[in-house]
């Protein structure tokens, strides 16, 4: 990318354009679940955006990041909206996902192992086993704060200081070894 | 450390769930594009997701939600201890007991007079215990006894040929000739005899009798 491409992205470094290419990028890794896919639509993204710019620049800097995060999402949705389409129907399609072999990418199962540790480290550390359930019940089943506080009998503070407390030990467990993004990068890999 | 307020932590938890509206959506990947913070903290609230989803498949989140019975009341351990402590009481029970009956040698002292008793009963008469016993002679040689004496001590009844003790013994301070001997002697008649080193006119050998009875 030359320097007046970094200038239209209003970039003063390559350092900031990666920072911004990693935020696309785990847009698109979350949204496809196929690294090397996310790589090419994340390129195919600078160069939608580029193109854009080049043709009329933006007025407001600010402007870039939704601009980026936008163009990400259309062409993640058409991707999917493609190989929907594309996709041969068998009748049979659950049984053929599920014949995936999942350690087929051992790095991934280890990473994935990793995590697991990590968490049950950090489960078992805590004493109290309603707080174990908070987290179990937001991060696992997706609840929201308000249902979780209800069901419980717990005020909101509690459970701030409980999720807070958590992902701070979880944030340490987990950076021991990896970076939180490597994690997540192999995860889906 | 970041600066991630709970309104964020909450909305990228409903982001990962999939539930925002669009508007939501772009806002939180527009701030995930430009706020490496911001999407540090989707990175680690992913992890932290897959990690409990990964531990749900492995049948490993339930037993954690429930309270765990400490180590020390599990079964297993009980039993491990129950049988521990009944393994070491018996052996202390068998060291005590071994303690306890371990054989105490009592020392007997038979003393011999210079006034023999005459007639056919023997000198001294000893009753055998079934205790461990350690025999001490003491033998009175007189008001001028020589230096030393040679001592023999043997068995009559079977008559043995050949004396069981044959020493030479000093004469003690305070004027005895002391015999002690390890282990009791066997029941029978035995013959002491004393003969002074060199022998004198005065102090002449001398020999006393010992019956043993008792059970061997």
């Amino acid at each position: 990318m030359s320097e007046a491409d970094l200038e239209l992205l209003s970039s003063d470094s390559p350092a900031e354009l990666q920072r911004l290419r990693d935020g696309v990028l785990l847009i698109l890794r979350r949204e496809l679940q196929d690294k090397s896919l996310a790589d090419d639509l994340c390129n195919e993204a600078f160069r939608i955006v580029l193109e854009r710019l080049r043709q009329q620049p933006l007025e407001d800097p600010d402007k870039l990041a939704p601009y980026l995060a936008q163009t990400a999402r259309f062409l993640a949705r058409t991707n999917q909206r493609i190989a929907r389409r594309r996709r041969t129907f068998t009748g049979q399609q659950q049984a053929i996902e599920e014949f995936g072999d999942p350690e087929a990418d051992p790095s991934a199962a280890t990473q994935m192992d990793a995590r697991a540790k990590a968490v049950r480290k950090l489960l078992k550390e805590m004493p109290n086993i309603r707080d174990r359930e908070i987290l179990v019940r937001v991060y696992l089943h997706d609840e929201d704060k308000e249902q979780v506080c209800r069901e419980l009998g717990i005020d909101e503070s509690h459970f701030r200081r409980v999720v807070f407390r958590a992902r701070e030990r979880f944030r340490a467990l987990i950076e021991k070894r990896y970076r939180v993004s490597d994690l997540y990068g192999l995860a889906v890999a | 450390m970041t600066d991630i307020s709970p309104k964020d932590h909450d909305l990228i938890s409903r982001y990962l769930a999939k539930r925002l509206t669009d508007a939501e959506e772009l806002m939180v990947e527009t701030r995930i594009v430009k706020d490496p913070d911001f999407r540090s903290e989707v990175e680690l609230t992913e992890a932290l997701r897959d990690g409990m989803r990964e531990l749900e498949s492995r049948g490993e989140i339930s037993p954690l939600l429930t309270r765990q019975t400490e180590w020390w009341s599990r079964p297993r351990f009980v039993v491990v201890a129950s049988l521990a402590s009944i393994a070491l009481g018996l052996i202390s029970f068998l060291f005590y007991q071994q303690k306890d009956s371990a054989p105490t040698v009592v020392t007997e002292t038979l003393r011999f007079e210079r006034t023999r008793s005459g007639g056919l009963q023997s000198d001294v008469v000893w009753q055998r215990t079934g205790a461990p016993t350690r025999l001490e002679m003491r033998f009175d040689v007189g008001p001028e006894p020589t230096d030393i004496y040679r001592v023999t001590l043997r068995r009559t009844t079977e008559g043995a040929a050949r004396p069981a003790v044959d020493l030479a013994i000093p004469t003690s301070a305070d004027g005895e000739v002391v015999l002690p001997l390890d282990g009791a002697l066997a029941p029978g008649d035995y013959e002491i005899r004393l003969e002074p080193q060199p022998a004198t006119e005065l102090d002449s050998a001398v020999t006393y009798t010992l019956t043993v009875s008792g059970e061997r």
